[in-house]
């Protein structure tokens, strides 16, 4: 039970507060900050340790894809894309990004499609058409393509029925036979013993069954090996595919309306370069660009009811190109890429800190990159995301 | 009428808060720090400490903020609240407590007179007050200027009811005979 001294004390103590003027508003301010700074490293940390395994997990993966690419590519590299009867069946993206899958099945080779009046043959039948063809004796030295025509029991058929030509073949030593059984193809395996790969070309010059020893129209074998100097090239095309982007979205609340958006993003942008090395030749590499970028924007809030948010904002991003790689080759990129962005979106609040959110954006690319990719093609860019954000 | 419309005015200005507003911030800074830096001087008889506890209570307001609900309690009580529960945490940690039971029967207390008390400044008291050992200051302040019961006082820290009840009665004593000696100092 309280006293009158009790009570005297507190009208005391209550008169006390009345009367103290304390506090200092500007350092309490500053204060606070910090220990928003400090908590918004305690968020962003496994934030960004989940983005980084994200990322992790995406090169990794896209590693075990160039893995097979790089696999293909050093035997593989030149593609007859210009011989003019070649058409293979097989999906584009099969012979980019799966090519261990040909090898799983090496009792189904591939058909060839023969355009206008040819007729159609798979391998398998091509192989036993030719297994009565004339026995080949044993290529030592580069051939021509006037060559006798090589019995295809030499050459393992698992490997056929293939568009590639090797690489190796080309500078280190390359055999060109030509035949003729309707199509034109090429095949390809690896000399167990490894000195050297051989490649086999069939071009279609006769009809079908017969055997051509005169010159094949669609031969796309090398005559002259030699004379043949990877690098110089007459022209390069790029066919760039649209970025993949994933990435985390921090917003930092400066008033009730301005909201500051930052993050980080992570950016793959994936093209073909094709090399056009002499009028029958080209050669194809896949390049990666792997860009980490940082986005500051300053949001401002239109209108917002209950848990949903219209806004408008604009800011910039600056992107660093961590890793890059054609083909087999590690490329370096040392340029940033600093770009405006103006956006409006919509935000749905689900607790507090977290939000989902929709925004169309366009962005310019102000910044000249090294290396050609989907942006340095097109610096101007309309697109839209969709995200989870972290509110701090 | 007057308690509906500080409701209001206590609800709008957590609102703000919540949503980030500065201005709002500031409002509730400014309205509540006498407030919250007198719980922290009654708690903690420092006033450089006490400065730096108000600093984290208003963290800690402003953090949970949209917690706060009006139609529970005031905001001051609310925030009351969190900063109280700040200083008893403050003091946990530092290892100031240190309950011991008294029995009270053999403790005379001989409470200083209302005329004379009035005579005695508030500084004064603040300082006897924050003279008073951690322990006894803590469950004086809870029980009578935070209007604490024995029971609530017990459980925020964990100690009996008859062992608050006895500290609070000890401090009583203390600070009667602290008044008493400066009214008899001052020939009040």
């Amino acid at each position: 039970m309280k006293t009158d001294f009790d009570k005297y004390i507190s009208d005391q103590i209550q008169n006390i507060e009345d009367n103290l003027r304390v506090g200092n508003w500007g350092k309490f301010q500053t204060r606070y900050a910090r220990h928003r700074g400090v908590k918004m490293v305690r968020i962003i940390i496994p934030v960004v340790a989940a983005a980084s395994a994200i990322i992790v997990l995406l090169l990794s993966g896209i590693n075990r894809i160039d893995n097979g690419i790089k696999r293909i590519d050093d035997n593989y590299l030149l593609i007859a894309e210009n011989a003019p009867t070649i058409r293979t069946e097989v999906p584009a993206f099969r012979k980019v990004f799966m090519p261990s899958l040909r090898h799983q099945e090496p009792t189904k080779p591939d058909t060839f499609h023969i355009p206008d009046s040819q007729p159609q043959i798979d391998a398998e039948t091509l192989i036993q058409e030719n297994v009565d063809a004339p026995k080949f004796e044993h290529a030592t030295k580069k051939d021509s393509i006037h060559q006798p025509i090589p019995s295809y029991d030499y050459f393992d058929a698992d490997n056929d029925a293939t568009a590639y030509i090797p690489k190796k073949s080309l500078s280190i030593s390359s055999i060109g036979i030509s035949g003729s059984q309707g199509l034109v193809g090429y095949s390809q395996f690896d000399m167990p013993f490894g000195a050297f790969q051989l490649r086999t070309s069939y071009a279609e010059e006769k009809p079908r069954g017969d055997i051509s020893h005169e010159k094949p129209r669609d031969s796309i074998l090398v005559d002259k090996p030699d004379n043949i100097v990877l690098g110089e090239t007459e022209e390069v095309k790029y066919r760039h595919l649209p970025p993949i982007t994933v990435g985390v979205s921090l917003a930092i609340n400066f008033t009730q309306r301005l909201v500051l958006i930052t993050g980080l993003d992570y950016s793959l942008y994936l093209s073909e370069k094709k090399e056009v090395i002499s009028p029958d030749k080209v050669r194809i590499e896949r390049q990666q660009l792997h860009y980490l970028g940082l986005p500051f924007r300053l949001n401002y809030t239109i209108y917002s009811k209950k848990s949903f948010e219209w806004y408008a904002g604009g800011g910039f991003k600056v992107d660093k190109c961590i890793y890059a790689k054609s083909g087999a080759e590690v490329l370096k990129e040392s340029n940033f890429l600093l770009s405006a962005l103006l956006t409006t979106g919509i935000q749905y609040n689900i607790t507090r800190n977290f939000s989902i959110y929709c925004e169309p954006y366009c962005s310019y690319l102000f910044s000249d990159t090294g290396l050609p990719s989907y942006r340095s093609e097109k610096p101007f860019e309309i697109s839209a995301s969709l995200g989870i954000r972290v509110n701090l | 009428m007057k308690d509906k419309n500080l409701a209001n005015h206590d609800a709008l200005l957590a609102a703000k808060c919540t949503k980030g507003d500065n201005r709002a911030r500031e409002q509730l800074y400014k309205d509540y720090a006498a407030r919250v830096y007198m719980l922290c001087m009654r708690y903690t008889g420092d006033s450089t400490l006490a400065e730096d506890l108000m600093q984290d209570s208003f963290i800690r307001i402003f953090d949970n903020i949209r917690k706060y609900d009006s139609n529970k309690a005031s905001l001051k009580t609310w925030i009351s609240h969190i900063t109280v529960n700040l200083l008893i945490d403050h003091l946990r940690r530092n290892k100031k407590f240190t309950f011991v039971s008294i029995d009270e029967q053999k403790l005379d207390i001989v409470e200083p007179e209302y005329n004379s008390l009035i005579h005695v400044p508030q500084d004064v008291i603040l300082k006897m007050i924050a003279d008073l050992p951690d322990s006894k200051r803590t469950v004086f302040n809870l029980y009578c200027l935070e209007n604490y019961t024995h029971k609530e006082i017990a459980e925020l820290l964990g100690i009996k009811e008859n062992t608050s009840s006895s500290i609070l009665y000890k401090a009583r004593v203390i600070l009667a005979d602290k008044v008493n000696a400066y009214i008899k100092e001052k020939g009040l």
